[in-house]
């Protein structure tokens, strides 16, 4: 009896999710460009929950029951990846002008999920973000990594805390004064002001670090933990390699700083924005960094103007190419550029190959962020986050017809 | 400042006790005990003592033995509360030297003659929840200020915990600059609470309570970055919160849906747009409680007014502005309402309080008459 009604209750379980969710949708007839392999003429990319079932060729095997969609002509890419965009929060609120050290801010807190740059962006092929804190402080916080379709921050969340931001050069500085007569009576007063104080910022910050973990170590040798400073557990996780560090550095100075600071207290970093990389290729591929280039198109971004002069040479990824350092395009810190496309567009244009542009912008960014299990390329298990294209799409001409979040046609 | 509280208690219980044997029967056309409970006619009558309701309807009040008898034409309401108010004293609302001073209290800035007290109540707001100003993340402890003759007093001096996440709370001069910094304060500060050290200076007492279920959260926001900031801290924390402004809250709908959040509204008027108008009513049909606030007393009319053109029940309406921010404020029941045992504040419309084109006649506080008509300043 129990039996029965337990078998009963399975089929009636088990009933409900297939009329439900599973609702079987097959992308037929275009060229596809998985991003983690060749090209696919006339394949087919099958769609169950949200995941990706399986993508092949025209034999590729489909389920029963599935609705057929013909994209004859089109080109289907994975969801394009942004590794670090200052949409979905406006600089306000993307610096904590407070102090000058603020690892544990987090963006995440700030997110604005009506913000209508994800809907921009998402016209645009992108699908996946990485929101970084602004530049405006030494150590601004700790990004995160969001979907561009969804209602809640909950919806479009995939990682809440992803790398922390520290900025080298001159932009920390701004706004910071030095104390000319008069009472020292606001925030502003403060290092640094100059280029040297931005790197002592972030050494004193890592010194405190150490010396915090060593006093946590003796203090809790087998005791309950304390509270700990929330400011200094995010720096100890970073010396610690849980937390990869996000360096913006532009100039060629700068990415040497940034080099040797990571050296010098042994935590792992990314070098974004930089646009005088093309100086110091040597330098960066001897470090084993990964570069987070930004913006191809852009002949001025932020920064330059602030004096740190960087000087911006058209083949730059072609060289780090050549020198096999890994990289990925991203929009940056510059408002100006939202059309992720377009910087890789730009970079083919100026002698990229191809597939090497569409990894910069799918495969490799979902792998630096380590969210390379969920996004970044159209393969079996992966989110089912697809761009359909009208033709090629590094080609001008070439629009978005449609985009697929999680499954569903969110444009 | 912690004499002042006996003094002041002593204050209340003064005028009570002078017309405590005073026996009033008050008369009307309609009386409304509470949104949805009115006796109408020979039933609409009630017996006052003490300053307090006594007894309601025509078998349980006798004339006979009355020492007083008032007839008046009209619709006898529950005097409106309004649960947040700077009254005239924002200014002195907001130690913005610091972003973190739960310790402050709203009550030790309370000054009973102030002017726009006496506005709230001659538009017929009898109950005013006074809260520290917007403009700290932590801004401060709530009071409530009831009406007792000629001055305001104050009836509760600690309420909600009033947190903020609006533009305002983020001063260009001192931490926090950013709503990303707001947020981190609020984390780090209530873990600290949590902390059997640190958590025992005085600031953190208010915190404590907040964590222990026995202090309610008010959150001022109104974007909808905000609206889901303060969702997401209160869900880390398991608090339940009230939110104050929650202009977009209709953005967030699907996450109060079976909450017991509640919400203390901006005022509408004619130019608020669509959406705002029809909030108060999507609210409703989830089941999120929710009152009005404005300094304006007509405000408050007309914002109960619209929401009903918006489809608003009206029950919900005139609870909007008796019983649900009188439970906010923390009173206890019947506060809001004319059932026995309640203070007798009452005002009198010339027919339904929230038809516009009823006039206001006359407001009752603990059972006696307040000039309406007298100008301002001459009130005494």
């Amino acid at each position: 009896m129990i039996a029965r009604f337990v078998l009963l209750a399975a089929t009636a379980l088990t009933a409900l999710p297939l009329s439900a969710q599973e609702q079987v949708t097959v992308l037929r007839g275009a060229r596809i460009l998985p991003a983690n392999g060749a090209p696919i003429e006339n394949g087919v990319v099958v769609l169950v929950a949200g995941k990706v079932q399986a993508v092949g060729g025209s034999d590729t095997s489909v389920p029963a029951g599935a609705v057929s969609v013909d994209l004859s002509g089109r080109t289907i890419t994975p969801g394009l990846v942004d590794a670090g965009t200052l949409i979905g929060v406006d600089l306000d609120n993307a610096n904590e002008q407070g102090e000058e050290v603020t690892p544990h801010m987090r963006v995440v807190d700030a997110l604005d999920p009506a913000d209508k740059r994800f809907a921009r962006v998402l016209r645009g092929g992108v699908t996946t973000v990485q929101v970084n804190t602004g530049n405006r402080n030494v150590i601004g916080g700790i990004g995160a990594v969001v979907k561009t379709a969804g209602d809640t921050v909950a919806e479009m969340l995939l990682l809440d805390e992803s790398g922390m931001r520290l900025t080298m050069g001159s932009e920390p500085s701004r706004g910071n004064r030095a104390i000319r007569g008069g009472t020292p009576n606001s925030i502003y007063y403060r290092r640094p002001t100059t280029r040297m104080g931005v790197v002592w910022s972030a050494r004193k910050a890592f010194y405190d670090a150490q010396a915090y973990k060593e006093r946590k170590t003796v203090e809790n040798g087998d005791g309950e933990p304390a509270m700990g400073d929330p400011a200094m557990e995010v720096l100890v996780k970073v010396l610690d390699r849980e937390v990869e560090v996000h360096t913006t550095a532009r100039a060629e100075q700068d990415i040497r700083t940034a080099i040797r600071l990571a050296d010098e207290f042994g935590y792992s970093t990314l070098l974004t924005e930089a646009i005088e990389a093309w100086r110091v290729v040597d330098e960066i591929k001897e470090s084993g960094a990964t570069v987070l280039f930004s913006a191809p198109s852009r002949l001025r971004v932020l920064g330059s103007g602030a004096g740190d002069g960087a000087e911006y040479r058209l083949h730059t990824l072609n060289l780090l190419a050549e020198a096999e350092v890994p990289f990925a395009i991203q929009t940056g810190s510059d408002l100006g550029t939202l059309d992720l496309v377009h910087e890789a567009m730009f970079a083919v244009r100026n002698g990229l190959d191809r597939d090497t542009a569409l990894a910069a912008v799918t495969t490799i960014p979902a792998r630096i962020l380590g969210i390379d299990d969920r996004v970044g390329a159209i393969a079996a298990g992966l989110d089912a986050d697809l761009v359909v294209w009208s033709g090629d799409p590094f080609e001008p001409t070439s629009r978005v017809e449609s985009v697929y979040v999680n499954g569903e046609e969110a444009y | 400042m912690r004499p002042l509280l006996p003094l002041l208690i002593s204050l209340l219980g003064a005028a009570p006790l002078a017309a405590q044997d005073v026996e009033t029967v008050v008369i009307g056309e309609r009386l409304v005990l509470s949104p949805g409970n009115e006796l109408r006619g020979s039933e609409a009558r009630m017996l006052i003592r003490g300053g307090q309701v006594q007894a309601v309807g025509a078998s349980a009040v006798s004339t006979a033995d009355a020492s007083r008898v008032v007839r008046l034409a009209g619709t006898i309401v529950p005097g409106f509360v309004q649960p947040h108010s700077y009254l005239d004293l924002e200014a002195d609302l907001a130690e913005t030297i610091d972003a973190f001073t739960p310790e402050l209290r709203a009550a030790e800035a309370f000054d009973p003659f102030d002017e726009s007290l006496q506005t709230l109540a001659r538009g017929g707001v009898t109950s005013v929840g006074l809260a520290p100003s917007s403009r700290n993340t932590f801004a401060g402890s709530g009071a409530v200020v009831q009406w007792n003759g000629d001055e305001g007093v104050l009836t509760s001096e600690e309420t909600y915990l009033k947190l903020s996440l609006v533009p305002a709370s983020l001063n260009r001069e001192r931490f926090p600059t950013s709503r990303m910094g707001a947020s981190e304060l609020i984390r780090t500060e209530l873990q600290v609470a949590t902390q059997p050290l640190a958590g025992s200076a005085p600031e953190y007492r208010v915190l404590k309570d907040l964590l222990g279920g026995s202090r309610t959260a008010l959150v001022h926001a109104n974007s909808h970055a905000e609206i889901s900031a303060a969702l997401d801290l209160c869900e880390e924390f398991a608090l339940v919160p009230m939110i104050l402004g929650g202009d977009e809250l209709g953005e967030s709908m699907d996450r109060l849906r079976g909450s017991s959040v509640s919400v203390m509204l901006s005022p509408l008027g004619w130019g608020s747009d669509a959406e705002q108008l029809e909030l108060p009513a999507r609210l409703a049909a989830e089941g999120v409680s929710f009152s009005f606030t404005a300094d304006d007393p007509n405000h408050l009319r007309l914002s109960a007014a619209l929401a009903i053109r918006n489809g608003l029940a009206p029950d919900v309406a005139l609870a909007a502005l008796t019983v649900v921010p009188a439970q906010q404020c923390g009173l206890e029941e019947p506060a809001g309402t004319l059932l026995p045992s309640a203070r007798a504040d009452f005002a009198v419309f010339s027919g339904d309080p929230l038809d516009l084109g009823s006039r206001l006649m006359a407001v009752y506080v603990a059972g006696r008459p307040l000039n309406v008509s007298t100008p301002k300043g001459e009130t005494r």
